[in-house]
């Protein structure tokens, strides 16, 4: 079988661990003991991970970070277990779902029903209404339950189910993990919890330096930066790190987050503040065929090739000329991965830096703008894409398609904050498209709620180093909140605040800049129902 | 063929297009119909989609959003009720 792992990387080193062996649908495998399930699947060849609900078509991964939720499979029994954010262990089963109403998927196809005509199927007379639900209750659903009822989680070390703690902080990416440094420096007790095993988030693919000329994060590789900062949380006694722990829900009344070990666990938070730092996640596109395996998020594919050593195939292309874009494309060049073309609809030449378009060019990629992508070629994979030129009105005009070869897509077209988590705590939402999505309306130190703040990507689309001097903030902000305000703080306040204005004056940040007034307000209490 | 717009639940563009042509023409009742936004993912890649087309269908700006629930993701059933035992 083809391994796909990359063994030799200009800058990265992968350590991947002991081999161990896993099973897919009864056959072996080998895998790397610090690999999620997709990556192992991946090195593998394994491309189709399970199949769609209705129209049972062939599903892969796209996000990479747990929440598409299109990477799903049936791991040691359990079903619904998202292979990217789970590691492998020796001996794992894995099965693609499959549950009794997948054999007739087929059939169903063929009808073409549209959701309205589900809807309105067996109602009429309303006498076969209950007997017919019965049955066709049996058709849905994905995947089964194991028959064999599992132990309740392991216990973790030193928390009880119940718990409270002055500040807790969601997610463990830039924002979060400063927001933690600057925090832990000064409260006495903070909890930061992520869903990944690995703290850093965004940080974690990044191995490009980071131009700004900021002093915390100036010069310095993503992943570094990132590594870094976990290595003084852990020596802040005053820090508590849960990593693979989701936030599931927030109650405002009974001012309760519940959070899940990934072991079956649940856990109840009361803290006295809140620092939101969930980040984003990418946008989509919508073109026909769009849920192919080989149709990724740039994001995804940063992460599979990144963190992981894998290659996502042998020749891209890259939708959008976004940084992003333009980044992931130079790494996959790195890595010895072909990109067939950069294609973007925008009149615009790039709208990412012009820095990184060059190095790109000199690899002899094409950047070909003004062309959108029409429709992702193949049956069970990507074999190719059909592109068509627009005219001013961003009309696809006729006779100008073209076929490109590549066998997978990635799309860099933005990404649109978290908003989830965020709203359950009653703020005001807006939409703002500079800001890439839904976010709320907060006050001059970042609170959107009472008790809540909010920091990095979730408050509005940019980089990860306005991320990390945003988290800094929200820290230093919440830490005065909680009584913890001295001079030292104030002045170290001012430093960030000064820094951040900095970090946004270049003429590419003066849309966010406007966006960001916008939505900022003197008084939050006015604005909060 | 198929352009989806929902990937847990298989919802395609003309299936949103249908349903807003039928009258659900806004987006708590539109999820309802289609199931669009309901799915194991809460939305996270179909909600702005399905925004865009009943902006474009209706020609108006995109203004609400719709409302979240817990849990927000997928958890297994046993997490709950390990929380329940203890408040009983």
């Amino acid at each position: 079988m083809e391994d796909w792992r990359v063994y030799k990387h200009p800058i990265l080193e992968f350590e991947r661990g002991k081999e161990v062996t896993l099973y897919l649908d009864g056959k072996p495998m080998k895998a790397f003991e610090n690999e999620t399930i997709l990556a192992a699947m991946y090195a593998n060849g394994v491309r189709v991970f399970s199949r769609s609900i209705k129209y049972h078509r062939p599903r892969g991964f796209f996000c990479a970070i747990g929440r598409c939720s299109s990477c799903m499979m049936e791991v040691d029994g359990v079903p619904n277990v998202r292979t990217c954010i789970t590691k492998v262990k020796d001996g794992m089963h894995l099965r693609r779902q499959k549950t009794f109403a997948d054999k007739f998927a087929p059939f169903l196809n063929l009808l073409n029903l549209s959701p309205l005509a589900y809807n309105r199927m067996f109602t009429k007379p309303g006498i076969i209404y209950k007997p017919a639900m019965k049955i066709i209750r049996q058709f849905t659903g994905q995947g089964s339950f194991s028959k064999k009822i599992e132990e309740s989680g392991e216990e973790i070390m030193g928390i009880d189910d119940e718990f409270s703690t002055e500040l807790l902080i969601v997610g463990g990416g830039p924002a979060g993990l400063s927001a933690a440094l600057e925090a832990g420096q000064r409260c006495d007790d903070v909890i930061v919890i992520d869903d990944k095993e690995q703290l850093g988030g965004q940080l974690n693919r990044q191995t490009h330096m980071f131009f700004s000329d900021v002093k915390y994060a100036a010069g310095k590789r993503g992943f570094k930066l990132g590594k870094e900062m976990v290595e003084k949380i852990s020596k802040l006694k005053t820090v508590r790190v849960l990593p693979k722990t989701n936030a599931i829900a927030y109650y405002p009344m009974e001012n309760k987050m519940l959070m899940l070990r990934s072991t079956d666990r649940g856990l109840m938070v009361k803290a006295k503040k809140y620092i939101v730092a969930v980040g984003a996640y990418e946008k989509t596109l919508l073109f026909e065929n769009n849920d192919l395996p080989g149709i990724y998020g740039a994001g995804g594919v940063q992460t599979l090739l990144n963190i992981y050593g894998v290659k996502p195939g042998k020749k891209g292309l890259m939708l959008g000329t976004g940084n992003v874009s333009l980044i992931v494309a130079y790494q996959l060049l790195q890595a010895g991965i072909g990109v067939e073309a950069i294609v973007a609809p925008s009149f615009r030449r790039v709208s990412g830096y012009l820095v990184h378009a060059a190095k790109i060019r000199r690899h002899g990629v094409p950047i070909i703008t003004r062309h959108t992508i029409l429709r992702a070629l193949g049956k069970q994979r990507v074999t190719g894409a059909l592109i068509t030129e627009l005219d001013e009105k961003y009309r696809p005009i006729e006779g100008t398609e073209k076929r490109l070869d590549c066998d997978f897509i990635c799309m860099g077209v933005g990404l649109t904050p978290s908003y989830d988590l965020i709203q359950l705590f009653n703020p005001k939402m807006v939409y703002s498209s500079e800001l890439g999505g839904f976010v709320p309306v907060r006050d001059m130190q970042f609170r959107f709620a009472e008790n809540a703040y909010i920091a990095g990507d979730c408050g509005g689309v940019e980089e990860a180093t306005t991320a990390v001097l945003e988290g800094g903030l929200a820290g230093l902000y919440a830490a005065r909140s909680l009584g913890y305000a001295d001079e030292e703080v104030s002045a170290k306040i001012d430093e960030y605040e000064h820094a951040l204005e900095e970090d946004r004056g270049s003429p590419f940040s003066s849309d966010i800049k406007a966006a960001l007034q916008k939505i900022t307000v003197e008084n939050i209490e006015e604005v909060i129902k | 063929m198929k352009t989806i717009v929902c990937r847990c639940h298989d919802v395609t563009e003309e299936d949103l297009e249908a349903a807003i042509d039928a009258g659900y023409d806004d987006l708590e009742t539109l999820k309802r119909i289609s199931g669009v936004t309901t799915g194991h993912c809460q939305g996270k890649f179909c909600m702005l989609h399905s925004l865009d087309i009943l902006a474009r269908k209706k020609g108006k700006k995109i203004s609400e959003l719709t409302r979240i629930r817990p849990p927000l993701d997928p958890i297994p059933l046993g997490c709950l009720i390990s929380l329940s035992k203890k408040s009983i």
